[in-house]
Order: structure tokens, then C-alpha cells, then sequence
């Protein structure tokens, strides 16, 4: 059984010069999705205006590639409309990451997640504050 | 690149020495062992000298010490050649929760088959109490099977007085000791645990083979049948060139033991006491003092394991994080678990085992090497 893994250089460039490293602070599209004790933690968090990503920043707790998946989908996400970063899937993250090894790909449905979690977070403050308007 | 390999309790590179005892017998002295020419004489007095060898370091007696194919092999027949000697179907098992894999599938194995196991807990350092071997002992135990040492957390057995409990309790005793064979000497006479494992590759000698010590009178059915080799206990042509590096490694060891331990340990010790100086949330595993020499086993807080060891890859360090046996499984540290490490602070476990491929300075290097790594992985995690 070929078990390990070795990574590509694309992937290992990521991880050893992560993108968009960090918090956005007062926005309302922050995930953070995964459990420590048994894979990898992928916190995302979204400036979102106009419906446009306006900028996207990460943080990782994990392996390798979990560390490189963080910081390619804030750069995959970054100046999409909103519609189009809920089209994003693992696939898209692991083909962009110049291919996972299998033993990885949860890596990219992370990703994924991260991504999907923070759009939800994203709309539902939108739908919070319109109700709040009508009630005024 | 040159690099720093701190990786020697998965394996070590073959002694030069051990590779000349090795080469004539893949050419010149190629041979088969049943063979009724001279030459299948001479390849028997090899492989006899070889055994011999490696009898030499437990040490046992030459007859008592089947060739195996690994390590994992050697625990395989230990355990499943127990069980099914005799045509028994049903019998008693005991094992310390902290076993290798090696050790625990085949007991999976026969538990599906109606066998019994019991796991002994160990104490935060990683220790079997033997009082526990005692109270765990019943009139059907076939076996008490622990380790002489775990790679993950460094901790060596008090293996005497678990023997001594397992016999006087009427059980026969089994030390899978993979990981101190060649590095640490074993209990003498009757206190040599009745089946041993061993392998040459954790000390300097080739991989592909193993043995296990069947002490005299105990019956084992082979596991893989055919021919009469290894005394019919494991069937198939004779590893030839691996068992004469066997034995050629075995001879190194057994002269240099003392040496290798007094370096592997020192530089151990250095890189221990600047980790610990240098870096917050350090925990280090295992017992303080009873442990395997070189291998320095740690915890680091807010950090993934596999992460910081790509990022050493990269700067030419070659260490590991737990068993290599057990690396690909994304399954928390079932030997961690059992010591009572957190499960978050367990994915940040590393270990640096020390060896004859270390120099003097190495232990500094790495020491310079980790501090900036693990804050850049700390920086990046979300994790307070």
C-alpha cells in the first residue's frame, strides 16, 4: 500500500507561502468548520459587499494540505459574485491545488464547507437585517 | 542535501560492514539451504552461523530462533501460531492497550474467531503495572503479549517483572522488541520472555526479515505453509543474504550496544532540554527515565503534526509523528489516548529518534530549526 503522501509543487507553495492569512473583523460571513481532535479546523471569513467577495482570509489547523486548501480557496473566492463562489466545489479546490491524493481529498470537502458555511452565515444576515428593516 | 534523520526507531541504513557480509551470498555464494550439492551445505552453515548470531543477542539458543519475513510477521506467528497449535478454537489473550498494530489485528482476528482478549491499561507514562498481568491472568490464557518499548511514546517495560508475573500466574509471556533488540539488552535466563520479536532493520541491519524466539517446547502452527524450513514452524526458501545480515548486524550490536546508547541518548537529551528551553506548550510523552535511548517524543500545543514535519522535510529533517506504521490512518493515537493525552494536544505529536546516521551537532541544528516553524503554524491556526 502506497500510503503516504507526496505533494505537488503548487500545493506545497501554498502551504509555504499561505495567501490571505488571518481575521476579517465585524462581517458576518465567518465559518469555521472541522473538529481538532479527529481531522483539520478551516476558519474562513468573507467581506462581502454588493454581493461581491470583496476579500477572503483563513486560518488552519491541519495538515498539509489542509493549511494549502485555506489559502487557494480565498484566492479562487476572492472578486466572485456571491453566486459564483456558492459554485465552487471540492473538485474545483482539489483541481486547482494541482490534484489531492486520495488519502487528502477531505481536504477539499473542507474547503467546500468553509466556503458554503460562511455564503449561509453571509445570507442569513441579510435575511436578519431586511426582517429588521420592515419592522421599523 | 544532507540531511538530519531522526527517524531511526522506524529504520536505519545498513552498516557498511553488514552489506559486505551480505553481498557474496545474492552472487558468489548464492545458494539454496535443501540443496544435497556442497554448496547447499555451505548456504546451511551460513544460515546456521547467521542464527546463531542472532540467538547471541536475546541471547537463546540458536534452535529456538525462526526467520521471518518482518516483524509484523514474527508477532503474526507469535500470536495466531499460539492460537491455533493444537487445533485449539478457544482461548485467552492478553495484551497492553498500547500494542502495536502487529499485535492488535491478529488479536482482532482471533477474537472473531471466538478467542478472548483482554487489554491491560497503562499508567500516564505509558507503563503495564504487572500487578495487572497478575489480576488479568485465567486458567485459559494462552498469552500475555507486551512490547519492550513504544515508538510513539519512547517508554520501555519493565519487562522482567511483567515476565515473571505472566509465569507465575501460568502464562507464557511475548515482547514484540522491535524497537530495543540491538539497543537495549533483554532480561537473562528464565526471565527472557518465552517468544521474542526482532528485526535487524532498527539496528543498522536489513529490512525484509525477522525473527521470532520460540522457546524450546512451545508449538506454534505455521501460518505459511509448504516446506520444512525454520524447523516446519515458516515454510519458503531462506532470506540467504538478509539472514547473514541478520546476523552480521546482530554481532555489531551486541559489541556496540552500550556505545550507541550512551550517543543516541545524548543528543536526545540535548535536543530535549533546548526544545523545552525555546518553545511554550511543549509536552513531552512517555516515562521521564525508563525509556528507549534517542527517542525524544513530544506534544507540541496549537500544531499538526504532519504540517510541521512537511515544513522540517523542507529544511532536510527527517522525523516522525507516531508509529510508521500507523501514519496513514487518520485515526487519533490509540497509544496517546491510552496515556491520557488530550486528543487536540495528541495531533500535534512528534518524535526524534536518534542514531549512528546523527552527528554530534544535529540535535542544535534541529533546535535552531523549530522555533520559527512551529510560531508560523500557530500563527496560522484558529484554533485560542
Amino acid at each position: 500500500m502506497e500510503s503516504q503522501v507526496r505533494y505537488n509543487d503548487t500545493l506545497l507553495d501554498h502551504y509555504r507561502n499561505p495567501r490571505n492569512v488571518g481575521d476579517i473583523p465585524d462581517t458576518p460571513a465567518v465559518a469555521q468548520v472541522g473538529d481538532a481532535g479527529t481531522g483539520d479546523v478551516l476558519k474562513l471569513s468573507l467581506l462581502i459587499e454588493e454581493d461581491m467577495v470583496k476579500e477572503a482570509r483563513f486560518k488552519s489547523f491541519g495538515c498539509t494540505a489542509a493549511i494549502a486548501a485555506g489559502s487557494m480557496i480565498t484566492t479562487m473566492i476572492r472578486g466572485r459574485s456571491v453566486a459564483e463562489a456558492a459554485l465552487i466545489t471540492n473538485a474545483d479546490v482539489a483541481r486547482a491545488l494541482g490534484g489531492l491524493p486520495d488519502s487528502k481529498l477531505h481536504c477539499s470537502v473542507l474547503a467546500e464547507q468553509a466556503i458554503r458555511e460562511a455564503l449561509r452565515l453571509y445570507r442569513d444576515s441579510r435575511t436578519t437585517r431586511a426582517k429588521e428593516m420592515s419592522c421599523r | 542535501m544532507d540531511t538530519i534523520y531522526l527517524d531511526h526507531a522506524s529504520t536505519t541504513a545498513v552498516l557498511p560492514e553488514v552489506l559486505e557480509a551480505m553481498r557474496p551470498y545474492d552472487s558468489d555464494h548464492f545458494g539454496h539451504a535443501s540443496a544435497l550439492h556442497s554448496r547447499g551445505a555451505r548456504v546451511r552453515q551460513a544460515l546456521q552461523e547467521a542464527r546463531s548470531a542472532v540467538a547471541a543477542l536475546l541471547p537463546a539458543e540458536p534452535d529456538e530462533m525462526v526467520f521471518t519475513g518482518s516483524a509484523t510477521e514474527a508477532n503474526n506467528l507469535a500470536i495466531k501460531g499460539l492460537a491455533w497449535s493444537a487445533g485449539q478454537r478457544h482461548g485467552h489473550f492478553i495484551a497492553a492497550a498500547t500494542e502495536h498494530i502487529s499485535i492488535l489485528h491478529p488479536l482482532r482476528t482471533l477474537q472473531k474467531q471466538g478467542f478472548a482478549v483482554s487489554f491491560l491499561p497503562v499508567d500516564r507514562h505509558g507503563l503495564v503495572d504487572p500487578d495487572e498481568v497478575r489480576r488479568a491472568v485465567r486458567a485459559d490464557t494462552l498469552l500475555v503479549s507486551i512490547a519492550s518499548a513504544s515508538a510513539e511514546i519512547g517508554t520501555a517495560q519493565p519487562l522482567t517483572d511483567l515476565c515473571r508475573a505472566a509465569h507465575r500466574a501460568g502464562a507464557l509471556f511475548h515482547t514484540d522488541a522491535t524497537l530495543t533488540a540491538g539497543a537495549l539488552p533483554l532480561p537473562g535466563g528464565d526471565d527472557l520472555p518465552d517468544l521474542v520479536t526482532l528485526t535487524p532493520h532498527l539496528f543498522y541491519g536489513p529490512q525484509g526479515i525477522g525473527a521470532l524466539r520460540v522457546r524450546r517446547g512451545i508449538r506454534l502452527a505455521p501460518l505459511i505453509e509448504g516446506g520444512v524450513q525454520e524447523d516446519g514452524r515458516r515454510a519458503g526458501t531462506e532470506a540467504l543474504a538478509a539472514a547473514v545480515g541478520f546476523g552480521a548486524a546482530a554481532r555489531l550490536a551486541a559489541a556496540e550496544m552500550a556505545g550507541r546508547a550512551r550517543r543516541a541518548a545524548a543528543r536526545a537529551g540535548a535536543l530535549r532540554l533546548l526544545v523545552t528551553k525555546t518553545i511554550d506548550g511543549v509536552v513531552l510523552t512517555g516515562h521521564p527515565t525508563q525509556r528507549v535511548p534517542g527517542l525524544l517524543s513530544l506534544c507540541l500545543r496549537g500544531i499538526e503534526a504532519e504540517s510541521l514535519l512537511t515544513a522540517l522535510d523542507a529544511e532536510g529533517v527527517e522525523a516522525a509523528s507516531g508509529s510508521a506504521c500507523t501514519t496513514a490512518v487518520r485515526k487519533p493515537s490509540h497509544v496517546l489516548a491510552a496515556i491520557g493525552v488530550d486528543p487536540v494536544l495528541a495531533r500535534g505529536a512528534v518524535t526524534f529518534a536518534f542514531g549512528e546516521a546523527n552527528a554530534d551537532g544535529d540535535a542544535a541544528a534541529v533546535a535552531r530549526l523549530l522555533p520559527p516553524l512551529v510560531e508560523r503554524l500557530r500563527r496560522l491556526s484558529p484554533l485560542d
